[in-house]
């Protein structure tokens, strides 16, 4: 043989010659504990959280995509409402005020030459990431195509108080020019009235020269009405 | 502001079906032009009321024309329902006032690009709320003067925003600067 015979190699590096006699029953219990024991057990493990991780995350996954286009409510702003003239967030707007049906309000756009003049194709409200109503050409699945919500039809009766706030507030302040002080005063008194709970009157500035008389306006999302400058004097 | 759609479609109602019977009476009387009748609609088709209401027994005249039914109940829910639909239309145009021409707020210079229009007087608009914050880069005023804000009803707008105004661009600093328009 030569000394390149493997066999011989292996004899040579034997680390146990000489010791093969040394078995005892000891060893023998150690062995078939060992058997006795699932080999795969140790492995299995990092399998198992493996699985539960995967089984988790597609449940998120398809939970996401079920909430995404499932997801439905109602305008968290309803002082008014946006007509879009394609299903694109960034297509041309035209603004109405606030309207209990956003999308026969958007219709009369679609007929008017404002949109078009050809009459409304099929209309689909959504809600906005601002919580405005949100009127686009298409079907129902234009609002999760885009990312939003569907718009839930209806008022609460909060949302149906600040519409009535936002009107009075208009006639309000249109009907006379009220000067910084009592343009305060009156938006105080008028929230007042509304019922609101939560909300309050600011100030958006000193009223600058040449917008002497003040405007007041609701904003549903800061829970504010907002007194401004809006108009000259008469 | 123009008179809800409703109360201007109770008012045409209330003065035609006061003005009907003096109308059918005049065509009757006059025997030398009886084509010249009130044509009406009838169940789907058309009655000159001049040459006899055949089985029609109640007509209301509004702007639109006049249409008769077969009973006076008929008629009342007929009209009923019209002057629902008239407070729903009132409804749908806003309960704000609205300015006859809009504003026009373009996101390029030149009137290019997307553009938000507002028709809706006397109230603030924010225009975060429509997806056009500091995007405005040139404008047109309709019919009614309005104030572009770089703030929240603050630090209005120096350039000319009256009845009619508008500009293919911005004022140097103003560029994609507003925030809320008003048209008190």
């Amino acid at each position: 043989m030569s000394e390149r015979d493997p066999l011989e190699v292996f004899s040579r590096v034997n680390p146990f010659a000489g010791e093969v006699d040394a078995y005892t029953e000891a060893d023998e219990a150690r062995l078939l504990s060992i058997i006795a024991t699932p080999v795969t057990a140790g492995g299995r493990r990092p399998s198992r959280r493996r699985l539960v991780v995967v089984v988790g995350v597609g449940v998120v996954v398809v939970a996401t995509a079920a909430f995404a286009l499932l997801r439905r409510e109602q305008a968290s702003d309803p002082t008014g409402v946006a007509c879009f003239a394609t299903a694109d967030l960034n297509a041309d707007i035209v603004v109405l005020g606030p309207s209990p049906d956003p999308v026969a309000a958007c219709a009369t756009v679609w007929s008017d030459g404002r949109l078009s003049a050809d009459g409304p194709p099929q209309l689909t409200a959504c809600v906005n990431d601002s919580g405005v109503a949100s009127v686009f050409p298409g079907d129902p699945s234009v609002c999760s195509e885009l990312g939003l919500a569907e718009l839930v039809p209806g008022r609460s009766a909060e949302h149906q108080a600040i519409v009535d706030l936002q009107q009075r507030m208009a006639e309000f302040y249109s009907a006379d020019c009220y000067r910084q002080p009592e343009a305060l005063a009156t938006a105080q008194q008028l929230l007042d009235e509304s019922g609101l709970t939560g909300w309050s009157v600011q100030l958006a500035e000193d009223f600058p020269p040449g917008f002497e008389c003040g405007i007041a306006t609701p904003l549903a999302d800061a829970r504010t009405v907002i007194v401004g400058g809006g108009r000259p004097a008469p | 502001m123009k008179p809800p759609l409703l109360r201007r479609a109770l008012m045409a109602t209330a003065i035609t079906l006061i003005a009907l019977p003096a109308t059918t009476a005049a065509a009757a009387e006059d025997d030398s032009a009886p084509s010249s009748g009130v044509i009406a609609e009838f169940e789907g088709s058309t009655i000159n009321l001049a040459e006899g209401w055949g089985d029609a027994n109640a007509c209301s005249v509004t702007a639109d024309g006049t249409t008769c039914y077969r009973t006076e109940a008929e008629m009342d829910a007929a009209v009923a329902a019209t002057a629902s639909t008239a407070a729903r239309l009132s409804h749908e145009i806003g309960p704000l006032g609205v300015c006859s021409t809009s504003l026009r707020l373009y996101d390029g210079t030149s009137f290019d690009g997307q553009v938000v229009s507002f028709t809706t007087t006397g109230s603030l608009i924010t225009l975060s709320s429509y997806g056009f914050d500091n995007k405005t880069s040139s404008y047109k005023v309709g019919a009614c003067a309005a104030t572009l804000y770089s703030g929240i009803q603050t630090s209005p707008y120096p350039g000319n925003t009256g009845a009619g105004a508008q500009a293919t661009s911005m004022l140097s600093g103003w560029d994609n600067t507003i925030s809320s328009v008003l048209m008190p």
